[in-house]
């Protein structure tokens, strides 16, 4: 008897969850709505909770525990095999799935789930944090690397703008398109003056480079972008996306978090060389 | 002149070459003369590889890391490395034997699949992260490979006394694994002006980084649980492959900005 109803609560708790999962898969988050100062507010929410659950209450410390953090990180590589598998959304017809899985990085359970693990990696991290040892030094590194790259990157896009826009050689622009069509207009005029080209033998293009002409009502340059060589202006990156023979396809992108997530991947990447130097009992700690 | 029309007979002279050391290898109670001839041979392997990338990359005027063929040339020059590295300091007699096996089949891929051959460098490839983002991944993924074989050797033997070589060769692998994913994620942001797009590449990528954190953590909190950890690198290293070249026979390559590997 007492064996049936442990089954029944755990295919109850299984169906509950399962129907969340799915609840939340089906739900779209405007990620918009994270924009400054909500997404400041959200990361000090982190901060705080992670403070609570690591280091002051008693009673969440379950949440810094090595098994959260293997649990977690089940959890996860589960989340990211579903956003791989939505990823072929285009091979499906458009009515089977709604739009939250067009872009599952969009989803509830996505948004939901990776501020969870966003708060377990807070929580462990300040669990660890006040113990002061030497080799709590890499484990840091790593831990707070990755968590300053995640959060910053996570909550960061909200504020990120990826434009596009055609330059000619006949006339400058002020504006361009956001990914979802809206016309932003921009701090500054660009206009095309040449584009260069060369080709390899076999008559691909071996480099492409145009010259741009940037201005605003101090400042008036001539500038050169090529693809992985863009230029930077007043916060804006201007990249060169492709080349015609008097047209050129510019992406302008405004991120306003970018030293902050490669502050993170700096730290990570101290973590990473420090690990492969001192081994494995130094790197992961028991 | 070296190129890929003439690959086939520096196979062969690898092959002889690997696969007389890995025999010797596997010969209990070597003398001095045995164990440095099978170092000598292996060395020797090594050293003709070595050759071919430094005259293919005379012919083609850049670095060979363009094409699956030539990522898979370094793979295998990594792999014998780390193959013989490994037997020095943990001597494993079987270790040799699947690190040529693994590498001759990849070189025989490069011979049946000639049209993967020969392509010119792209300017988004013209980087100066380019060749330490390609070297440090396939030293990554060789050192990760490596570690396969000794788990599933392992797990066929039930003998749970390779995991500590496991917990090393993985953590060093990792680690190359995320310095070359990160130098990945600066690169992408002055390419395409986002540190991550989450394409096809980058979330199996993400999986495959976060499925052998998982085994390192769990080896920390779990030490005990040999079984499971020996299975966790088994799944990592497969996911490690649908990272590298599986997510390619998938339609979503297409929309992929990876798409050119």
């Amino acid at each position: 008897m007492i064996k049936f109803k442990i089954y029944n609560k755990s295919i109850i708790t299984l169906g509950i969850g399962l129907f969340l999962v799915i609840a939340l898969s089906f739900i779209s988050i405007n990620t918009n709505a994270f924009a400054f100062p909500v997404n400041v507010f959200l990361l000090m929410l982190l901060v705080y909770f992670s403070f609570v659950a690591g280091r002051l209450s008693e009673r969440f410390r379950f949440f810094s525990s090595g098994k959260t953090a293997l649990l977690v990180s089940v959890y996860i590589i589960v989340l990211l095999i579903l956003h791989w598998f939505f990823y072929h959304r285009k091979n499906f017809s458009d009515s089977l799935f709604p739009d939250s899985l067009y872009d599952f990085s969009t989803s509830a359970l996505f948004v939901i789930s990776w501020l969870f693990f966003l708060f377990v990696l807070g929580a462990v991290i300040v669990r660890r944090f006040t113990i002061v040892k030497k080799n709590n030094v890499l484990f840091l590194l790593n831990h707070v690397g990755l968590w300053v790259a995640l959060s910053a990157g996570f909550l960061g896009r909200a504020d990120l703008y990826t434009m596009q826009t055609i330059v000619n050689k006949e006339y400058v622009i002020f504006q361009a398109y956001t990914e979802d069509n809206q016309k932003m207009n921009l701090p500054f005029s660009l206009g095309l003056q040449e584009i260069r080209k060369e080709h390899y033998s076999s008559g691909e293009i071996k480099t492409v480079e145009a010259d741009l002409i940037i201005k605003d009502r101090q400042y008036e340059k001539n500038v050169s972008v090529s693809v992985n060589y863009p230029y930077r202006y007043k916060g804006y990156d201007v990249y060169l996306m492709n080349a015609g023979v008097n047209a050129a396809k510019l992406q302008i992108v405004y991120d306003p978090w970018r030293y902050i997530v490669l502050l993170g991947i700096a730290i990570m990447f101290a973590g990473a060389i420090g690990a492969f130097f001192t081994g494995f009992k130094q790197s992961v700690l028991k | 002149m070296i190129t890929w029309d003439n690959f086939y007979v520096f196979v062969l002279l690898i092959s002889i070459c690997w696969g007389l050391a890995s025999f010797l290898a596997l010969v209990k109670n070597q003398s001095i003369l045995f164990f440095r001839l099978l170092v000598g041979l292996q060395l020797l392997g090594i050293l003709i590889l070595s050759f071919f990338i430094i005259g293919l990359s005379y012919r083609l005027q850049r670095p060979p890391m363009q094409t699956t063929g030539e990522i898979r040339l370094w793979y295998v020059l990594f792999l014998s490395i780390v193959g013989i590295v490994t037997y020095l300091r943990w001597r494993y007699r079987w270790i040799l034997l699947f690190t040529t096996i693994m590498s001759i089949v990849f070189m025989c891929l490069n011979i049946v699949k000639p049209e993967l051959h020969n392509q010119n460098l792209m300017p988004a490839l013209q980087s100066v992260w380019f060749v330490p983002h390609v070297i440090i991944y396939m030293f990554s993924y060789s050192l990760l490979g490596c570690s396969f074989i000794i788990a599933l050797v392992g797990l066929i033997k039930q003998n749970f006394s390779y995991l500590k070589a496991c917990d090393n060769i993985v953590n060093t692998g990792l680690s190359l694994f995320f310095i070359a994913m990160l130098i990945g994620a600066v690169w992408a942001k002055e390419a395409w002006g986002h540190y991550w797009t989450w394409d096809a590449k980058e979330i199996w990528a993400a999986i495959t980084s976060l499925m052998y954190l998982l085994y390192l953590h769990f080896r920390t909190f779990q030490h005990k649980r040999h079984l499971i950890s020996y299975l966790l690198l088994i799944f990592a290293f497969f996911a490690l492959q649908m990272c590298w070249y599986g997510v390619n026979y998938f339609p979503s390559l297409r929309e992929s900005l990876h798409s050119y590997v």
